[in-house]
Order: C-alpha cells, then structure tokens, then sequence
C-alpha cells in the first residue's frame, strides 16, 4: 500500500529489503560523495526510507536534495524528544520530503544534542518550513537558525514551558487554573477567586485525588 | 391562537408587570454563539433548516455580545481563548444567560490537558450544561427550552436585571 | 474614509503639496493602489505619517462569524486597504500530539474525530491507514471498499458545506442554509452506520467498527440519486451570480510556484495548479480500482477554488457509484486478532477469541508494533493532504504522533495574499481557503 515507487532508472527490486545485497536507495546514490559520507545510518519501513544524519550536516543534503535532486514539496518538520531512552542524543528533528514526478517519499532525521542551542532553518529552500518550524520552536524549544519569525505560535507568548518535551506533564503545571471567576454582583462584573476544583468521575480523570478516591472506594466495606 | 384569544372580547388582561417582561424575554432570546469546535457545527444544525431553533424565538443570532442575552459556549476552550470568553462575558449586558454546551466547555470532555480548560463554570457561571460530543440539536434546543423556564422564573428586583 | 482627515491640523507644513480631491482618491483606489502607491500620490511625508497617522490595527477575530473558527487575524489597515497582515493561531490548542503519546494506539481513533469535525471519517480513515501501514497489515476488501464510500460521502459534506459558507460570507445566506440541508442527508447516512452525527470513532486499528446496516445501499442510492440536481442548483445559483463573482474572481491569486513552496494541497493546491492527489499518487485503500479524474485549475484565485471544490463533488460521487457497484461482500475487520477485536459473539462463546479480546483490552497487552519503527503516512483529506507520522517505542503507546494538517500548510500563506488588498477581499479569500480550527491548532 504504502510503497514509494522507486525512480524509472534504477532496476525493480534493487531497493526490496529481501535482496542479499541492497544497493544504496537512489537518492543516496545520488548525494555527492563529501555530503554522503555524513549520513550515519538508513531507516526503512513499509517501503519508506528515512536517513539519520547529525545536527549541522542536514543543511547541506537538504540543500542538495531541494536544487539537484528536485524535492520541491516539503510536507513536514517536526521532531521527537527521546527523553530517557538509550538513544545517542535527545532530539530529532524530521524532515519529511516529496519528489512529484516519481512520487517519492523520504524522511530526513537530524539527531540534536540537549545542549546545542539551535539547528540551521530551511525557511530560505521552502516556504512552508516558515510555519513547521515556528510550530517546532514553540513545542519542543529548539531554535531554527535563520528563521525570520520565531514567535511562538500555538501556545500564549508567556506560557512557561514547552509542552511537548516528554518532562513536561500532560496536565501541565496548573497553567489552566490561571484565570479569575469573572461574575456579575449587582450592577458590575466582579473578579473572585475561581471555583474549586471538582473532583468526580467525568471531570479531572486521573487526577491524584481521584485515584485516591477510586482506591478508597474500592477497598471492602467493613459491616 | 395568539395572544388576543387569551384576551377575549373585552381587550385587556390583568398580568403582572414581572410575569409579562419574562414572557417577552423568554420567548425572544438572542444568542451569541460563541462557537469554536464541533459542537459549533451542531449549533449551526440546530440554526439551519431541519431543527430550526426559530420556532422558539431563538433564531436571532447577534455576532456582536453587546446585543445578545444568551452566550452559548459550544466547543473547546482552551488556555488562549479564555480570556477572550471573559471579555465577551463581561461586554454582554444583563440579564443574561449562559448555555455550556458539549463535555469539552462543560468539563473539558476527553481532553485532560496541558492547555484545555477543565470546564468553563469555574471561571464564569454557568446556567444550563448540555451532555454529548457533540450533543445533537436536539439537546440544544432542550437546552434553549431550560434557560426559558429560567428566565420564567426570573424577579425583577434580583440581582440578576442590574437593579 | 476621508483621506484629509487628521492633515488639516497642520497646513502650514504641507502649504506646497495641493490636498488632493476626493475624486482622484476614489480613481487611485479603483486601479487597486496600497498604502504605499497612494502615500507616493498625494505626497505624504513620511514623518508626517507617523504623527498623525491613518493607519489602525484592526482585530479580525478570533470570535468573529467570518473566521468560522478561532482564527485571530491582525490587520494594519490605512482606510480600507490592509497594509500589513499578520494572523495568530493557537485559539484551539487541545494538545492532540501529547494526549497520543498516552493513550493507545485504539484509543487514539477517538480523538481524531475532533480534528477536522467538519469530515470526521476522513481523518479516522487517515490515522488507521497510517497505524496499519506501521504494522503492515491489510484490511479486508470490504472494509477497503466501505471506507472509500464513507470518506468521499464525508468528502462531499465537507465541499458542499465549505462553498455554502463561503457564499455565506459573500452575501448569499441562502446557498448556506440550502449546504447545510444536503449535509443533513449525508449524516443520516453516517448516523445509520457509526450512530454519531459528528464524532464518528468509526475505524478500527485493522478494520471498522461494524459492518453497515441492511439499508445502508438504499440509502447511498437514494443520495446519489437526489444529491446530483441539488448540487447543480448550487452552481447554477452560484456561476451565474454576478455579485459572488466579482468577489472572488481574481483574488487571492496563488501561482503554482508559490503553492508547491508554501505546501498547498488539496483542492487550494490543485487549484493553482499543484497537481498532487494522494488517492491517484500513492493509491491507498485500493483507489487505485476506481476509475477517476484529479481536476485541476489553473487561475489559483477564490473563484478557482470553488470551481475546484464543486468538480472533485462530481470525482466523489462518481467513485461512490464504482465503489457501491462492487461492494464486495465478506468481513470487515482484519482476521488477526492481534491486532484487532474479535466478534463479540464468539468472545462468549470461544476461549481464543476470549483471550485475544482480553489481551487487546488490557494494558500492556494491546498493539504493539515493533520498537523503532516510524513511518509518514499521508491521505487526501478535504482540506488537503493529512499526514500522521508515528513513531513506535514498541509499547503499547506511541513515542510520538505527529499531524501533518493541511489547514496547517493552507493558512500560512494567508497573511501574503491579503496585504495589498481590500478588507472585504480578505474575507473572500479566507473563505475559500476553509480553515478549520480543529485542525490547525490541535
């Protein structure tokens, strides 16, 4: 379903993983010796393949990729935090790339130590990564070099954090409890403190209070 | 079978001044939709042709706060946009009412997160909460039907009319 | 406007430069002349200008019913002309991406109802695709088949509606309320097979969640048979209508240059000329047996895009009727249950199905595609083309899932197309683009 089809000029079957000896993916084989040798590793799933390469290096492949090899389309950037896993850096960052004529998909992955301070920005190759790499920013924190507006895009300009790194907690820090009670007392509006928090089923599931409560619950009644 | 069969043949009624400013209001509510997800295209369902909220003096949609009496919450609020509901809130002038339509305003429905608001009541009061994801036009309506018993039973000289 | 108003406070300054007449204002600003052009005009100093300036910051949202959702657009205006267009996004934030990263991969399918409500199935149809491309699994031939049905029945709703609201914010009230009465008949087809209007939930990892009931083919029948004169009353009323099209005609021009950089896709891309179509590119769920045109536009304004809109209708009728033509017949859920629920009638009475069921409940025990695993999976969806890209750490939820939402890509070159122009084309243009919050802000 999901294969790419591979470009007329290489032999069918060349790129199946089931071959003995795979010859490199064409777009590889294309990538000029100097920039080639940058890419670490190759990852390759139902039929799309993703290359691995270290921070600063995509720059150039992307650039390649864009004026020689004609990936006109730039369909996303994202990235993945490997927070505590046993990976070689913390971040990723994920180019997915489209060649229209043969209808090819690949994916760029760009690993990025927790203490490097920013990646090079594509805005200047594709317009589109104006937008994915502010979305980028204001998620993960990492900065795109050259970027000419870098605000944060989905969350408020003072929010405290950025919600997609794995340490951040899914309910957040009480952020969402920031607002007053806004309610009319005679003739105005008046400000109070806002409402407690409820705690019951169907509202604040999983909250540590809730769990107590189903724990409490559900011991055996005594008689 | 409009009002001058209840009046009869001598062209008067006796009502009390509260009972008539209730039934003027209740049967004219002009919401303000303030509509931002799906519950929002269920709300324009309950707006269009098939259920037709008009049958119930409800059809006069004002896009502007300052002209409406029933602010419908309908979708997901979120850390952005509550100010922005506050604000709207507060510009709508008394009396007026508050529909919290859908799981998502009412308590925030499956999304349990960072940045949606666990239920809108806790930072402005809520009259009605209408259940569903989305509910369907017909809970809406049900929900129009509750404010009207409310404003029924509404006194002038509470708080409510700005007095 | 009045454009000597505010410079008469100081005429010992401008005594050189004549004020110019209301007429020649009116001349400049029929050939369409900016901020800038008119500035050059009627010799405005520049320090001037920023003493007492015509310019104010006008809110455009993010409650305001031509938005049809939360969209904030900041415009600098100078009388009615925008000169500067900014827009902020983020008013419907929910955290789709985090709230993945929680919940397993089945458990998922219901959040992605919320995304684009407007055509619900089509993302669930989406995010199943790209789980199962992941696991590299196949879905029965029925269960391919009645997807394609439900996505292009979705499909139809959401064009018919988007070009309903977009005669909406033009004027004509009625074309809306005449959209939303055919949507009515496509969610009685959608309530009759998943039971929700919007929200459906209706794809399985592996499969859906029920066959269609016994009436289901009278019912797209019946639609196919009625939905057609509707929608051409719709065109007709629309293509001949002078008012609707000189409001959009030549406006908000994007070349195919410009859209293939941006990341337009969809019927916004196609109609400048971007011919990509997942469904003919990369044939998923078996498009590939339908016989079917991508039509395409080449002008790239709001006129285009609703030109574009009522053709692929047409496409998607016409795949309905090849599709329901051979309906294959058989099962409708992937037969390992691995990976998907058995039925539950031999839950009750198998000790296989028993176990598979208890073990795809329980936590710990459920889909698990192997660790490392990631992949970018795209399908046409109406606004464009909707991408999940998932990465597994081989448990029972994903490392990541990320969305890539066609609004996301479409409405970042708003701002461009509206500086320049007249407030109003602004609304005419936003309208044809058919953002859909939900979608853009996750």
């Amino acid at each position: 379903m999901s294969d790419d089809t591979p470009p007329p000029e290489t032999p069918p079957g060349d790129a199946s993983p089931s071959n003995q000896q795979p010859a490199p993916h064409p777009v590889r084989a294309a990538l000029p010796p100097l920039i080639e040798s940058r890419i670490l590793d190759e990852v390759t799933h139902g039929g799309q393949t993703g290359f691995i390469v270290r921070t600063p290096d995509q720059r150039a492949i992307l650039e390649h990729l864009r004026f020689e090899q004609n990936f006109e389309f730039l369909k996303d950037i994202t990235a993945i935090d490997f927070l505590g896993r046993d990976t070689i850096e913390r971040f990723q960052v994920v180019y997915v790339l489209y060649r229209i004529p043969d209808k090819l998909n690949i994916r760029l992955h760009a690993w990025l130590p927790e203490e490097v301070e920013s990646v090079p920005s594509v805005v200047d190759l594709w317009d589109s990564a104006r937008w994915s790499e502010r979305e980028t920013h204001d998620m993960f924190g990492i900065v795109f070099d050259g970027n000419p507006d870098l605000r944060r895009l989905l969350m408020p300009e003072d929010f405290p954090a950025f919600p997609l790194l794995k340490d951040y907690p899914l309910k957040g820090r009480g952020e969402r409890r920031q607002f007053p009670l806004v309610r009319p007392r005679g003739n105005e509006m008046v400000e109070d403190a806002p409402l407690p928090y409820p705690v019951s089923i169907g509202r604040g599931m999983h909250t540590p209070e809730y769990v107590e409560e189903v724990q409490r619950e559900s011991k055996p009644r005594k008689k | 079978m409009g009002l001058e069969s209840m009046i009869g043949g001598e062209g008067f009624l006796t009502t009390k001044i509260n009972d008539l400013v209730n039934w003027g209001r209740k049967n004219a509510l002009w919401p303000m939709p303030f509509g931002t997800a799906c519950c929002a295209i269920e709300m324009m369902a309950t707006f269009s042709g098939r259920y037709d909220i008009s049958r119930f003096g409800a059809e006069v949609v004002r896009f502007t706060p300052r002209q409406s009496d029933l602010l419908i919450v309908s979708g997901r609020i979120c850390l952005k946009m509550m100010p922005v509901l506050q604000k709207i809130y507060r510009q709508m002038p008394e009396p007026k009412w508050v529909i919290s339509m859908g799981a998502c305003a009412s308590c925030g429905g499956v999304f349990d997160t960072y940045t949606m608001i666990q239920g809108v009541d806790q930072f402005i009061p809520v009259d009605v909460y209408v259940p569903g994801c989305p509910p369907r036009p017909e809970s809406l309506l049900d929900a129009v039907f509750e404010v009207q018993k409310i404003v029924s039973g509404e006194k002038l000289d509470s708080g409510k009319h700005g007095s | 406007m009045n454009p000597n108003r505010g410079k008469s406070k100081a005429p010992d300054r401008r005594a050189s430069a004549p004020l110019p007449s209301k007429r020649t204002l009116e001349k400049e600003l029929s050939k369409g002349a900016t901020g800038e052009h008119l500035k050059s005009v009627f010799q405005v100093e520049e320090e001037q200008d920023e003493e007492d300036s015509q310019r104010l910051i006008m809110n455009f949202g993010p409650q305001h019913p031509a938005t049809h959702g939360t969209l904030r657009n900041i415009f600098t205006i100078e009388g009615e002309t925008i000169v500067e267009a900014d827009v902020e996004i983020g008013f419907l934030h929910t955290g789709f991406e985090k709230l993945a990263e929680h919940m397993t991969y089945q458990q998922w399918v219901t959040v992605t109802d919320r995304m684009n409500y407007l055509s619900a199935i089509n993302n669930n149809v989406g995010y199943a695709v790209a789980v199962e491309e992941l696991l590299g699994i196949e879905v029965p031939p029925r269960c391919q088949a009645l997807r394609v049905i439900m996505s292009e029945l979705s499909r139809i709703g959401d064009h018919v509606l988007c070009v309903g609201l977009q005669a909406m914010d033009l004027g004509a009230f009625s074309v809306m309320l005449w959209a939303f009465e055919k949507r009515e008949m496509v969610y009685d087809i959608i309530e009759a097979v998943c039971g929700a209007r919007l929200t459906t939930s209706w794809t399985r990892v592996g499969g859906i969640m029920r066959d269609v009931p016994p009436n289901f083919a009278d019912e797209v029948y019946r639609f196919l048979e009625l939905f057609p004169p509707l929608h051409a009353e719709i065109h007709y009323m629309l293509k001949t209508n002078r008012i609707f099209k000189d409001r959009v005609q030549g406006v908000g021009v994007v070349d195919t240059e410009t859209a293939l950089s941006w990341g337009l896709s969809g019927p916004i891309g196609r109609a400048s000329g971007v011919d990509l179509d997942v469904r003919r590119d990369k044939p998923y769920l078996g498009y590939d047996q339908y016989n079917f045109e991508v039509p395409i536009q080449d002008s790239g304004d709001s006129w285009a895009r609703y030109l574009q809109r009522m053709d692929e209708i047409e496409q998607s009728l016409e795949i309905i009727r090849q599709a329901m033509a051979t309906l294959p017949s058989g099962p409708v859920v992937h037969e390992d249950f691995k990976t998907s629920l058995p039925k539950k009638q031999a839950v009750y009475t198998d000790m296989e199905s028993l176990i598979h069921h208890f073990k795809l409940v329980m936590l710990g025990h459920g889909i698990r595609p192997e660790e490392g695993a990631s992949i970018y999976s795209s399908t046409e969806a109406p606004c464009g083309e909707l991408g999940f890209f998932v990465v597994s750490d081989g448990s029972d939820t994903p490392l990541r899932i990320r969305i890539r939402p066609p609004s996301f890509y479409n409405y970042a070159i708003f701002p461009r197309l509206v500086e320049g122009g007249m407030i109003s084309d602004s609304v005419a243009i936003l309208s044809s683009f058919h953002v859909i919050a939900g979608e853009l802000d996750r």
